[in-house]
């Protein structure tokens, strides 16, 4: 398990991904999907940080109210995807400002051979 | 022009694909009040429609009224057992004989009480001596043809068609296997769809959207690889299911794939079906074990469904139990399927206003009771705020923005994949040989 640094507006925070149990850094400037491409993880996308496909969806499980504000958009293709739950948002559109939980199916660390 | 109508429901292949680059279809075939007046006097009196489900007229008295265009068409299932289509006029003073569906013995205009037998053959004119001259050969109701497959009624205003069996050419053939025939209507729902009616069969001939349109599908739908056939004047696509999207590279395991599929089931094409719901209860249980794949574990489960409905499975591979089976009928059924279920939409023109259409969602399946009472037509007014279920409902949304955008000046035509949209390519081929260029 790695380090759970608090973090605080203006520094990196940690991401922790279910089931996975897997964390992560995320800097100021990084999304939660760029944060863990950069640290090896495998995270599904299609439009690779766009917005639209909606494919990187995540369930914030712990810390939701530091998780940052949403992207334009990005609760309007939420729901579009049927996607309803408050706590379900964008990995390419998140940039907590604190340390969170999310939960995450698809995650996998970039080495994982899938056959 | 029938002829060439003709040649083209024979089997031939569709005419080679232009560059893609150009636009191919005119936009006005979609927004012209005066197109959508050559369609109805070229090609909706002189194609085969589905007009119902033949449940819906399965014994002597039932009928079921079918409307298209201007044309009020009857269905009447008569006393000999077998299914008329007549002009749905009194012929007297051309009041509509009956409405909607029912039962009847006899069919009596509300005006001024003249009546027809099951049959067509006059009844009776009230005060017939005040008529004469009048014979009872003129007093014939005029008939529509009429014919079944599979349990779907269609209806024909031209009395010179050819017959139904050579219109659908190889369809009844490659769909056999799926027994609609057997199968009974869960829900009918009818609204009114801001475009026009053929951009709903547009959007079912094609799975191309499915990454735009239904992202939640990915995990589950392999849409890049779909195969996409015609058949003359009709189409077929097969969509595997149970696997992922090659738009995902990979990044998904089976568990991933269950999920996904877990999640779709929460919002079925069958709102409201029991089979569904118990359907759902048992996949919340489920996992994939090592080594097997997240469609082999819906296979079982739908498997075990089926022979728990006491059907014969052997003869039907996983992909007629797994895979989505798309089938459009020309002009304007598109209807998906898999062993056990199937959805059908069906559109027609609302009036003369091209930017709107008349819509009908039905979904089959094999009931678990003879004794289900059966289905009621639902017409939805507010189709917007209506529960759809998930894909249907997205589907639905992007009618209206389709129609809005079609409608812009600056768009003269628009352009169709070489491949994932032949569908599309073959239906406006058909149709142009039927109303021209």
């Amino acid at each position: 398990m790695s380090d759970h640094k608090a973090g605080s507006e203006q520094g990196a925070v940690t991401v922790r991904v279910l089931p996975l149990d897997r964390s992560f850094t995320v800097m100021p400037e990084e999304s939660v999907l760029q944060a863990a491409r950069s640290s090896g993880l495998r995270w599904p996308s299609i439009c690779n940080g766009q917005g639209s496909c909606t494919v990187c969806h995540m369930e914030v499980r712990d810390g939701l109210a530091h998780a940052g504000a949403e992207g334009p958009g990005e609760r309007e293709r939420l729901h579009f995807a049927g996607r309803r739950d408050p706590a379900a948002r964008l990995a390419c559109q998140t940039h907590p400002l604190r340390s969170i939980t999310v939960w995450k199916k698809g995650v996998k660390a970039a080495e994982t051979d899938l056959g | 022009m029938q002829d060439l109508a003709r040649s083209l429901s024979s089997g031939q292949d569709e005419r080679a694909a232009p560059a893609s680059a150009d636009p191919q279809i005119p936009t006005l075939r979609y927004t012209s009040a005066d197109y959508a007046q050559i369609e109805w006097e070229r090609m909706w009196r002189r194609t085969w429609l589905f007009a119902c489900r033949e449940e819906y007229v399965s014994s002597p008295g039932d009928f079921q009224e079918f409307q298209i265009g201007s044309q009020s068409i009857l269905i009447v299932r008569a006393e000999d057992g077998r299914l008329r289509a007549f002009h749905n006029a009194c012929l007297h003073r051309g009041t509509r004989l009956k409405r909607g569906c029912g039962k009847a013995q006899e069919l009596r205009c509300m005006f001024h009480a003249w009546s027809w037998n099951l049959d067509g053959t006059n009844r009776e004119i009230t005060d017939g001596h005040d008529f004469p001259g009048v014979a009872a050969d003129d007093l014939m109701l005029p008939e529509v043809l009429v014919s079944v497959w599979e349990g779907f009624v269609f209806i024909n205003l031209d009395r010179q068609a050819r017959s139904l069996e050579a219109y659908l050419g190889d369809v009844p053939g490659q769909f056999a296997k799926f027994r609609l025939g057997e199968m009974r209507v869960q829900s009918h729902r009818q609204t009114v769809v801001p475009a026009n009616w053929k951009v709903p069969v547009d959007n079912f001939n094609e799975s191309y959207h499915v990454v735009g349109l239904h992202p939640q599908q990915l995990p589950f739908i392999d849409d890049t690889n779909v195969v996409y056939e015609t058949i003359g004047l009709h189409s077929t696509e097969l969509c595997r299911s149970g696997v992922p999207s090659a738009r995902l590279n990979g990044m998904l395991d089976e568990d991933d794939v269950l999920d996904g599929m877990l999640e779709a089931r929460r919002s079925t094409y069958h709102q409201g079906n029991d089979q569904a719901r118990q359907a759902m209860q048992a996949l919340e249980a489920l996992t994939v074990p090592e080594g097997e794949r997240a469609r082999d574990v819906m296979l079982d489960l739908k498997r075990k469904r089926l022979a728990g409905l006491g059907r014969e499975l052997s003869g039907l591979s996983e992909s007629d139990l797994m895979d989505g089976h798309g089938l459009h009928l020309f002009p304007n059924s598109v209807m998906f399927m898999s062993y056990g279920e199937c959805f059908i939409v069906r559109t027609r023109p609302n009036g003369r206003d091209p930017n709107t259409c008349l819509l009908d969602l039905i979904n089959l399946d094999f009931p678990a009771s003879a004794d289900r009472p059966q289905a009621l037509v639902e017409i939805v007014r507010d189709y917007e705020n209506h529960d759809w279920g998930l894909v249907i409902s997205q589907d639905f949304e992007c009618f209206r923005e389709v129609q809005i955008g079609l409608n812009a000046e600056s768009l003269k035509g628009v352009r169709l994949a070489r491949y994932q949209e032949k569908r599309i390519r073959n239906m406006h081929n058909n149709l142009e040989a039927y109303v021209g260029s």
